[in-house]
């Protein structure tokens, strides 16, 4: 599995690799199971991107939820200068967040 | 390509080679003296069973959003006016849209009532007058690709080659594959079905806006519905690019980015599910 986007991992997957400093000192050990405060810790301590095995609880969606969010990007190329079509652009990655949010509760 | 005027006289060839139900063209004929009541179209209607089921189903699919089933023609006629029904006819009767759509390009029916149901959205919270008109208008505003794809079968398959290869808008790979949009196409169809203006030019020009040509506030709301259904990925439009909106348009409509977001809000794979599907 590759790494994803912190803010798109989901609490219930785990760790396929450990998240280590730039010094290679491991912070938390492969297999850690995610919790939303654990994402929170990581996220303060300028973690971006983590590595989660597939297959547990989640991770379909969190792989679903990529693809749309780069289904997304893909579509909104070449409209970078155009103020309003980015402004359309972060309404629909909102409610993609927003609608996966509420499928998870 | 094509030269432009072999391609119009063959898309207005279509209304002779698929045969209108001679019904049709008496309701037709009825609508045009203006002074018909609903009650004697709706009388004509009903002559055809299978086209009469067909306008109630497509009054009673969702995308009008009436709580109560609409059992009579009559009824129909009364809600959603003249116009409305003679579209729905002349769809119904000549083009059993959904089945042709999904065969042609799968995903472009639920484009389609997306767009529809957006236009609606738009048009509601601009409190425009005939909203279902306008939703119509959103329904039907890629009926040229339908046309194109069943007039021009080499140059459509053409088409869907040029938009793989270079992931461009359908668009941009019709005017260099055929010479002329499916905007365009629609537009030559419609008239030749003597569909009334405030109905076709919204379609005509859905991606040529501009601000002083008649019905410029319906095409504007078809413009950003189209755009808007695009960006929220809600069925297949043919592409998987993104138009850009044309500010002209945003500001003749003055809606703000709250509008947008509430009309996003609902534009959803599950809202298009389901409709005649």
């Amino acid at each position: 599995m590759p790494k994803l986007p912190l803010a798109r991992v989901q609490p219930g997957q785990k760790l396929s690799r450990p998240v280590t400093t730039a010094a290679g000192v491991v912070m938390v050990q492969t297999g850690t199971e995610l919790t939303a405060a654990l994402i929170e810790r990581l996220r303060a301590m300028g973690v971006e991107m983590v590595a989660v095995a597939s297959g547990g609880p989640g991770a379909r969606d969190a792989r679903l939820l990529a693809e749309q969010v780069t289904a997304v990007e893909a579509r909104f190329a070449g409209h970078e200068q155009d103020p309003w079509m980015m402004r359309l652009k972060d309404i629909v990655l909102r409610q993609l967040a927003g609608a996966d949010a509420t499928t998870d509760a | 390509m094509l030269d432009k005027a072999v391609v119009r006289s063959r898309v207005e060839g279509i209304s002779k080679v698929v045969t209108i139900p001679a019904v049709v063209n008496r309701i037709l004929a009825l609508v045009a003296t203006g002074t018909v009541s609903a009650g004697e179209i709706a009388d004509e209607i009903g002559k055809d069973q299978v086209l009469a089921a067909r306008v109630l189903k497509l009054v009673n699919s969702g995308f009008y959003g009436f709580r109560q089933p609409i059992t009579t023609i009559t009824h129909a006629m009364v809600l959603l006016g003249g116009d409305v029904v003679k579209t729905l006819v002349m769809t119904a009767s000549v083009i059993d849209l959904v089945d042709r759509m999904n065969q042609l390009l799968e995903g472009l029916w639920e484009h389609s009532v997306g767009t529809a149901r957006a236009a609606g959205a738009i048009a509601e919270r601009l409190r425009m007058r005939d909203v279902e008109e306008i939703a119509l208008c959103g329904l039907l505003h890629d009926i040229g690709k339908v046309i194109v794809g069943q007039t021009f079968p080499v140059e459509h398959a053409r088409i869907r080659q040029v938009v793989a290869e270079r992931n461009c808008l359908q668009i941009e790979a019709e005017a260099e594959v055929l010479g002329v949009s499916h905007a365009e196409v629609g537009m030559w169809l419609l008239k030749k079905w003597s569909l009334p203006p405030n109905m076709v030019y919204p379609i005509a020009y859905h991606h040529a806006f501009h601000p002083r040509r008649d019905f410029a506030d319906r095409t504007a709301v078809v413009h950003l519905a189209d755009i808007l259904c695009r960006a929220k990925g809600v069925g297949y439009p043919g592409d998987r690019r993104l138009p850009r909106l044309d500010p002209e348009a945003w500001q003749v409509l003055g809606l703000d980015f709250a509008d947008v977001e509430e009309v996003c809000r609902h534009l959803t794979d599950e809202s298009v599910a389901g409709v005649l599907g």
